[in-house]
């Protein structure tokens, strides 16, 4: 299978390369609006304490119907292995399916991942079943070992998490497509449309991004330029882009000119 | 002889209130009925099972297990849902 032509999550092959996350809305409302206007039709969710007080309190899923929408559940904000492990189970006790968006955070300034407590805590959700797509560096050695731990995908950085700096190594990441054969998302780091055309354009499986989105001036407007970013830069990529040259070569005839 | 009826549903039948017993909900204190079951906490709060994952001292109750489930004195739980959010 050609790089880019599908994406493939946990078995079932996704309509759109990218993935959105749902936080930082202003309401569910909003939130259902950015979705569509991306044209993901997977989403991921954050796993948290139900709040008793307010017993009207809406659920995000009445929103993003799961029959609709592939619900792709994170462990984010777990520092941890143990951590991290607790909230996948509940997570897949409180879910559809055995999905899990891995994280295990290592410091809360930069929020890179720790990758020595993403590979045991991958060992160990690989081994009781689960679709374990781990949030990572953009370092292939690392990525080789998850897919050796049977992840499902890796999710590289592209750069830290809500910083909008965009690809910062597009080489790493090039060199993580070579390293394995399982899906490479793209995952944080992504500011603007150009940035999820260059995660495409070098041939990554999917792009997945939340901040970028939820965080423009205008979110719903964003998620339709991230769409038609993803699907162009997709394209870029299936089409072959020219070499690049440090002179010109001009792309009208010699011949015929008026002498 | 069916179904036995414990001691605080004979307390019910006979029109006392039951005593109530402290337990850790979500990480607060809370007051609750000395034969609450976890379903019976979950329709109190309102909250349909099947959007929700429920942990009773560090261990996952299965769905169907949670009308069977009685609370006792001191007893963590934890219910856990999905809200909006990306990475971290």
């Amino acid at each position: 299978m050609l790089r880019g032509e599908r994406l493939v999550v946990g078995g079932v092959e996704l309509k759109s390369h990218l993935i959105v996350g749902t936080g930082k809305y202003a309401s569910f409302e909003q939130t259902k609006k950015a979705v569509e206007a991306s044209g993901a039709d997977c989403v991921t969710v954050a796993v948290r304490r139900v709040n008793i007080l307010d017993k009207n309190q809406e659920n995000l899923l009445e929103y993003l119907d799961p029959k609709e929408y592939k619900i792709l559940p994170n462990t984010a904000g777990c520092y941890g292995v143990e951590e991290a492990v607790r909230t996948a189970r509940l997570a897949r006790a409180a879910g559809i399916s055995d999905l899990i968006k891995l994280e295990v955070i290592g410091d809360p300034k930069t929020l890179f991942p720790d990758t020595e407590g993403l590979l045991q805590a991958t060992r160990i959700l690989v081994k009781e079943g689960f679709i374990v797509l781990p949030y990572t560096n953009d370092d292939p050695i690392v990525a080789k070992k998850l897919q050796d731990a049977g992840a499902a995908a890796v999710m590289p950085l592209a750069a830290p998490i809500g910083s909008g700096l965009g690809i910062q190594n597009p080489f790493n990441i090039r060199i993580i497509l070579e390293t394995v054969s399982i899906p490479v998302i793209v995952d944080a780091g992504v500011g603007t449309a150009s940035d999820a055309a260059i995660a495409m354009e070098l041939g990554c499986d999917g792009v997945l991004m939340n901040t970028a989105i939820a965080g423009a001036k205008e979110p719903i407007l964003m998620a339709e330029a991230m769409r038609h970013a993803v699907e162009a830069g997709r394209l870029a990529f299936r089409a072959g882009r020219i070499g690049k040259k440090l002179y010109a070569n001009a792309s009208s005839p010699i011949e015929g000119m008026i002498e | 002889m069916g179904a036995v009826l414990s001691e605080y549903g004979l307390f019910r039948i006979l029109g006392f209130r039951s005593p109530e017993m402290i337990v850790k909900l979500n990480g607060q204190s809370r007051d609750v009925p000395a034969d609450t079951t976890l379903s019976d906490l979950l329709s109190e709060l309102r909250i349909l099972p099947e959007r929700v994952a429920v942990e009773l001292n560090f261990n996952i109750i299965d769905r169907d297990s949670l009308q069977r489930v009685r609370l006792k004195e001191g007893d963590s739980i934890e219910i856990i849902g999905f809200v909006g959010g990306g990475s971290c």
